[in-house]
């Protein structure tokens, strides 16, 4: 039987564990993805929304027939 | 039930024969490959136009037999058969189509599943409800008055003739062949599953359309929204042609896109053309979006210095869609000297309807209605063309909340090729199915804004998604409605006879005319006659053409005049009550006079039948026989 090689312990690193920290802080701050981007305004969202509802609601009188009597 | 299965058998069959046919063409052009979906829409499409084609060939030959269509048709589905095997045995790259670089990182995540399930699941109850709905026999009006209409009479005979008492036989009639070769295999239920299964293309060309702009994950959003939009389901339920229009600009869309805008291969160009030819040999309108795209990408060349690319596109582009549909344009300037007949007739002879008349226009003309369009088609679609071919509230509701998204590439185009085409409706003819292109361009705008409803705050974003599902769910249960009373008749619970007696005011009196007389000429003032027997004849332009209502000198001449012409029957209709359709009484007070002046032996009344349509209107008719 042939005995397995044996390779050599991952080789310890010299740096400092605060070392690696502070290296990650940095790369985390210059390469991290921008992938989530900012929230839209709260404003602006709810105007968007009551322009959904205020849409909606016409159009469901619409559907009834009682748009035509009071807006058409 | 056994009929619905032998017409959706029948559509199984073109469907393949399609595939048989636009597979090797789309594979030669070395386009898609990798994307299955992407390939077997522009196969399917592809094949379509091309089996089209062939059979205005054959029609221009007088040579339209149904045994050699069957014939044909069974060749080109064994060809489809093999081509679907081999698709499928043959290894293809998974790689899917290149997403657009642009897209954003967002884009590549897909929509929560809770969405595209929701999604999914209401695109298949729409469809299954606008699929019973399709296997009830046909009751449009427009399509027995030509759709089918048409198709039936060259079939009749054997050859695509020019009618003169027929304005529409000079139209373009792509999908008409498409009708004509459904009526060959089945009958018109099969036409008209047709026509649902080019609703279908337009869905799946949706989301062709969207994939590059927000990735394919969201694109099925897209085409499901396209499904679930009123006027489509109800136009997939019908045989008309606004849906195989869309289907065909949307495809020649992402075409022109690839070649063009993700500057891929140059045959795109080609694939491009095809399926513009398609589109403007279903509909004159296709014009004007080919008009809208050309403008848009002009400015955008202009812009970008791609100037000489967009020509060298345009031009291969036309050259393709010019070969494809150049034969109805042609047709029509060789009888009526006119080849957009019979529109801008009054432009360019001077005779006939104006084009551009008052009550094509609704809303009127100017900058501030066209401002107020969009609110007044959605809210009042009964005003431009009927409340069944309605966009329904998303678009409206959604569109103007892009005002505070991120621009997205490629997203600004889609949206200017979708503002020039509404200008060009606006000011054209404005009936809300003929805004049917815009959907897919709307849809994939649409995606867009609910891609970035995740950046709104909880509450807004809990609103929007709950007003979304509500207004989903709605145009959902109005495909369920419209299929309501189809259900009975599409599984065999109701015979067809039993169905259209009770849905088409006019079959009554044309079952009893085809057991009377099946080889009947007819002299009709009714318009919807695919039920008559026989050739039929509209009253109304065939006395505009030989003016025989004032050639009589004395009432009794009437029956002569009509037989020298050829006719052994008339059709007189007349509405009692409602405000719907009026038809012309020349006829019928021709009629009565006779009956008065004691020539009733020559004009002897067989039947007459009493209809009420959706509408309310209470139909009239009429059989009479010309002695």
């Amino acid at each position: 039987m042939i005995a397995p090689l044996q390779t050599d312990p991952k080789p310890r690193s010299n740096v400092s564990r605060r070392l690696m920290a502070a290296r990650a802080v940095v790369a985390a701050t210059l390469l991290s993805s921008t992938r989530r981007p900012a929230s839209i305004a709260s404003w602006k969202a709810w105007l968007v929304v009551a322009w959904v509802v205020l849409t909606l609601t016409v159009y469901g009188l619409s559907l009834s027939g009682l748009t035509a009597r009071f807006l058409g | 039930m056994l009929a619905s299965s032998i017409a959706l058998l029948a559509v199984a069959t073109i469907a393949m024969a399609a595939y048989g046919i636009g597979r090797p063409l789309v594979r030669g052009l070395r386009l898609a490959e990798g994307d299955r979906l992407a390939m077997g829409v522009l196969s399917v499409a592809g094949g379509l136009i091309a089996a089209g084609l062939v059979l205005v060939a054959l029609g221009l030959a007088g040579c339209l037999y149904g045994q050699l269509i069957g014939i044909l048709t069974v060749a080109a589905a064994f060809r489809g058969i093999g081509e679907l095997g081999r698709a499928f045995t043959t290894r293809t790259r998974t790689a899917g189509t290149r997403p657009s670089t642009a897209v954003p990182e967002a884009a590549l995540d897909g929509p929560p599943a809770v969405v595209r399930r929701g999604l999914l699941c209401l695109s298949f109850l729409a469809g299954l409800a606008t699929l019973l709905a399709a296997l009830a026999p046909p009751t449009a009006g427009d399509a027995l008055c030509y759709h089918l209409e048409l198709p039936k009479r060259f079939l009749q005979e054997h050859a695509i003739v020019h009618l003169p008492d027929s304005d529409n036989s000079t139209y373009p009639l792509l999908v008409e062949t498409f009708y004509l070769w459904a009526l060959v295999l089945d009958g018109p239920v099969a036409a008209q599953l047709v026509h649902c299964g080019l609703g279908v293309l337009l869905a799946l060309a949706a989301v062709l359309l969207a994939t590059p702009l927000v990735g394919r994950s969201w694109a099925w959003c897209a085409g499901c929204l396209t499904l679930l939009v009123p006027g489509v389901t109800n136009q997939m339920a019908a045989p008309l042609n606004d849906v195989g229009l869309a289907a065909f600009t949307t495809l020649a869309l992402v075409a022109w896109w690839r070649a063009f805008f993700e500057e891929e291969h140059q045959n795109w160009y080609l694939l491009a053309g095809w399926f513009l030819g398609g589109a403007l040999g279903t509909k004159h309108l296709a014009i004007v979006y080919a008009v809208a795209v050309a403008a848009v990408f002009a400015a955008y060349a202009w812009q970008h210095g791609a100037g000489r690319r967009m020509l060298i596109g345009a031009a291969t582009t036309l050259v393709v869609a010019a070969s494809v549909s150049g034969t109805w344009y042609l047709r029509a300037a060789w009888h009526s000297g006119n080849p957009v007949y019979p529109f801008f007739h009054d432009t360019i002879h001077g005779t006939g309807r104006p084009t551009l008349a008052p009550d094509k226009a609704p809303l009127g003309r100017g900058p501030i209605n066209l401002v107020r369009a969009p609110w007044m088609v959605t809210m009042f679609p009964d005003r431009f063309g009927g409340r069944g071919h309605q966009l329904g509230i998303v678009f409206l509701a959604v569109l103007p909340g892009l005002l505070v998204c991120r621009r997205l590439r490629g997203l600004g185009i889609v949206l200017q090729i979708g503002l020039a085409y509404f200008v060009g409706w606006y000011l054209l003819r404005q009936n809300v199915r003929f805004l049917l292109p815009l959907v897919p361009l709307a849809s994939a705008a649409v995606v867009w804004m609910w891609m970035e409803v995740r950046r709104f705050a909880i509450w807004p974003r809990r609103a929007f998604v709950v007003a979304m599902m509500l207004v989903l769910a709605v145009n959902t249960a109005i495909c369920w409605r419209r299929a309501r009373d189809r259900a009975a008749v599409a599984l065999g619970w109701e015979s067809r006879e039993s169905y259209l007696s009770r849905n088409e005011p006019s079959y009554p009196i044309a079952s009893w005319a085809a057991a009377l007389d099946p080889g009947m000429r007819l002299l009709s003032t009714e318009q919807r006659t695919f039920y008559f027997p026989g050739r039929t004849t509209r009253e109304h332009i065939y006395r505009r053409r030989t003016a025989y209502d004032r050639d009589l000198t004395s009432p009794g001449d009437l029956s002569l005049r009509l037989r020298a012409d050829g006719f052994t029957h008339l059709l007189l209709a007349e509405s009692t009550n409602g405000s719907g359709i009026r038809y012309n009484q020349t006829l019928s007070r021709l009629v009565d006079a006779a009956i008065r002046a004691g020539h009733g032996d020559t004009l002897t009344c067989l039947a007459r039948h009493d209809g009420a349509d959706a509408d309310g209107v209470v139909r009239r008719y009429r059989l009479i026989a010309l002695r």
